[in-house]
C-alpha cells in the first residue's frame, strides 16, 4: 500500500529509473555538499597500509564505525607515531563517497592524540575568535631602554634564574618579580590578576614580562586560555611573552606585544647588552670624528678652490708678468749698453795714449832742455870766458870798436883794455909792427 | 634642543647622538654648527659611557600582605613563599 504511493509519486519524475552510477554520484554530491572539513574524535582500529602508499583505518566509538583513509600525498602531514591501534585521536578532514566501491570514507588530513588535539582545537578556535586582537598594528611599542620591568613568573622556576643570569651583565634595570603559579589549576587567573595589579599599582613599570620554561602541552595549558589573551591585551603596559620552548607558540605569545622563545632570550632581547652598547658608542665616536674631519676637509678644499680661482683672476699677476718682462728688458739693455761703453772706453784709452804722446808740454820740456844745453854751450864759447885765462880785449876809446890791427891806432890814442875783472883806460905810447 | 645632562636619559642621549650624526652628515653645514654639534656629540658619548658603567640590575619581589603590597629581596621572598609553589 505504502510502496504503491511511492510508485505513484515516482511517476511524476522525468526519469523512469536511475543507473547505479547516477545514484552513486548523487550520493557523493550530497555528501560533499553536506559536510565541510571537520574535526572528528574516535579510536583508531584496523590500520592497514596499502601497496600504493595509502593508509586505511577505522575510526570507532562504542556505537559506530567510520572507514577512513590517509592518502599517500597527505601522509607527510601526519605524525605516524600516533597511528596506533586503540589510540584515541582527533582527526581533521571530511567524509566522501567512493562510487567505485560504494563506501563512505573519511579523508584524514590531520591527526592528533586526543588530549593535545583538544588543546590544539581550542587554540585554533580561540585564534579564530580573537584574531582581531593579534593584529600586528595593535602591538604596543617595547621600550628600547626599560627602566623598570615586572617579571610575572614563578619564584622557583628555572625561567626566573635564567632571566636573571642573563640580565646581570646587561642594561641596568629595576626588576620587579611578581610571583605567580605558571601551571596547574587557576594559574592563568593568577597571571591575569598579576597583569591587572601591575597596571593598577605599579604604573612606573614600563614593561611586563610573562615567562616560564618549557613543559608538556598540558603544563602550558594556562597560556592557551581566553583569559590570558584578554588579560594581556587589556594591559596598558606593553607585555612580552617568553613561554615554553622555541617550538611552542602559545596564545599568550600571540597576544603579547613581543614574543621571545625562551626566558634567556627574553632577557637578551629586552635588555640591551652593555658590550653592544659600548661597541655602539665606540662606533658612534668614530663616526663623529669622521664626519667632523669630512666637514673640515670639505671646507678646506673649498678654500683651496677659491684660492686658486681668485689667483687666476688676480690683476697683480699680469702686473707681475709685465714687471718681470721689464726687468728682463732692463737687463738686456744694460748688457748692450755696457758692451758699447766698454768698446768706446777702449777706444778712448787708446786715443788718450795717443794724445798724451802728443802733449805740447812734453815738447816744450824737450825744447827747454835743448835750450839749456845750447845755453851752456854758448856760455862755454863766450869770449869773455877766455879773459879768465889772461887774454884781454882792446877797444878804441870812446868809439869802443874792437881793435884787430895796430894800424887802427896812433901813438897817443886812447884805448880801453877789457880784462876778466874790469877795464883799463890807457894811452898808446908807441906803435911797433911785427918784424 | 640640547638638554642638560642631569635629567637626560641614556636613551634620549643616544637618540640625540644619532640625530647629531645625521645632521653632521648633511652637506653645506656651516663650520661653527659642525663644531658645536661635534662637541655636543662627544659630551653625549661620555655621558652614555658613564651611565653604562654605573648600570646595575636591582631585583625585588612583590608580595601581598594584610596591608597590601610590600617588596622583599629575592631570597627572603623565596623563604616566605617556600610552600606556596609560586
Amino acid at each position: 500500500m505504502e510502496i504503491e504511493k511511492l510508485f505513484d509519486s515516482q511517476l511524476k519524475e522525468e526519469k523512469f529509473y536511475f543507473s547505479v552510477k547516477e545514484i552513486s554520484q548523487k550520493i557523493k554530491h550530497l555528501l560533499d555538499r553536506g559536510f565541510t572539513h571537520l574535526w572528528l574524535e574516535g579510536e583508531l582500529n584496523n590500520i592497514k597500509h596499502s601497496q600504493v602508499g595509502n593508509i586505511y583505518l577505522n575510526l570507532v566509538d562504542e556505537d559506530a564505525t567510520i572507514k577512513a583513509i590517509i592518502f599517500r600525498d597527505g601522509r607527510s602531514e601526519i605524525d605516524q607515531t600516533f597511528l596506533q591501534e586503540g589510540k584515541k585521536v582527533l582527526v581533521f578532514g571530511r567524509p566522501t563517497f567512493f562510487t567505485r566501491t560504494g563506501e563512505v570514507f573519511f579523508i584524514v588530513k590531520r591527526l592528533e592524540p586526543l588530549g593535545i588535539g583538544k588543546l590544539h582545537r581550542k587554540k585554533e578556535i580561540l585564534i579564530e575568535r580573537y584574531k582581531h586582537l593579534f593584529d600586528p598594528n595593535l602591538k604596543r611599542e617595547i621600550p628600547s631602554f626599560p627602566k623598570k620591568i615586572a617579571l610575572v613568573t614563578s619564584l622557583f622556576g628555572a625561567a626566573l634564574q635564567d632571566f636573571l643570569k642573563v640580565s646581570e651583565n646587561r642594561w641596568g634595570v629595576d626588576i620587579l618579580v611578581y610571583p605567580v603559579k605558571v601551571q596547574g589549576e587557576g594559574a592563568h587567573l593568577e597571571i591575569v590578576r598579576a597583569i591587572q595589579e601591575i597596571n593598577d599599582y605599579f604604573p612606573e613599570v614600563d614593561l611586563i614580562v610573562i615567562t616560564r620554561g618549557g613543559g608538556s602541552l598540558e603544563d602550558l595549558a594556562p597560556f592557551y586560555t581566553e583569559e590570558i589573551i584578554l588579560g594581556v591585551r587589556q594591559s596598558r603596559i606593553p607585555v612580552v611573552s617568553a613561554v615554553g620552548h622555541e617550538i611552542d607558540t602559545t596564545l599568550c605569545d600571540l597576544a603579547a606585544d613581543k614574543r621571545c622563545p625562551t626566558p634567556s632570550s627574553a632577557a637578551q632581547q629586552i635588555l640591551p647588552s652593555k658590550e653592544e652598547l659600548s661597541e655602539k658608542l665606540r662606533l658612534l665616536n668614530i663616526k663623529l670624528y669622521q664626519l667632523l674631519e669630512l666637514t673640515l676637509s670639505k671646507k678646506e678644499k673649498r678654500i683651496k678652490d677659491l684660492h686658486l680661482a681668485i689667483q687666476a683672476k688676480n690683476p697683480f699677476r699680469e702686473i707681475h708678468r709685465i714687471e718681470q718682462k721689464l726687468k728682463d728688458y732692463r737687463l738686456l739693455f744694460f748688457q748692450k749698453i755696457s758692451h758699447i761703453l766698454n768698446k768706446r772706453e777702449g777706444l778712448l784709452t787708446h786715443l788718450k795714449k795717443d794724445l798724451q804722446s802728443l802733449n805740447p808740454l812734453n815738447l816744450i820740456e824737450a825744447k827747454e832742455e835743448k835750450l839749456k844745453h845750447m845755453k851752456m854751450l854758448l856760455f862755454s864759447l863766450s869770449p869773455y870766458n877766455i879773459l879768465k885765462r889772461g887774454y884781454s880785449i882792446v877797444k878804441k876809446y870812446p868809439e869802443r870798436r874792437t881793435l884787430k890791427s895796430i894800424h887802427e891806432v896812433d901813438e897817443g890814442s886812447l884805448i880801453e883794455v877789457i880784462l876778466y875783472e874790469g877795464t883799463l883806460l890807457a894811452k898808446v905810447e908807441k906803435v911797433k909792427s911785427k918784424p | 634642543m640640547r638638554e642638560k645632562t642631569n635629567d637626560l636619559s641614556f636613551e634620549k642621549a643616544l637618540r640625540r647622538l644619532e640625530e647629531i650624526l645625521r645632521t653632521l652628515d648633511q652637506k653645506d653645514l656651516d663650520l661653527d654648527t659642525s663644531i658645536t654639534l661635534f662637541e655636543e656629540g662627544l659630551a653625549l658619548i661620555h655621558f652614555c659611557e658613564q651611565k653604562l658603567k654605573e648600570a646595575r640590575i636591582k631585583v625585588e619581589v612583590v608580595l601581598k600582605g594584610e596591608k597590601g603590597f610590600y617588596l622583599e629581596t629575592l631570597e627572603r621572598a623565596k623563604d616566605i613563599l617556600k610552600n606556596d609553589n609560586k
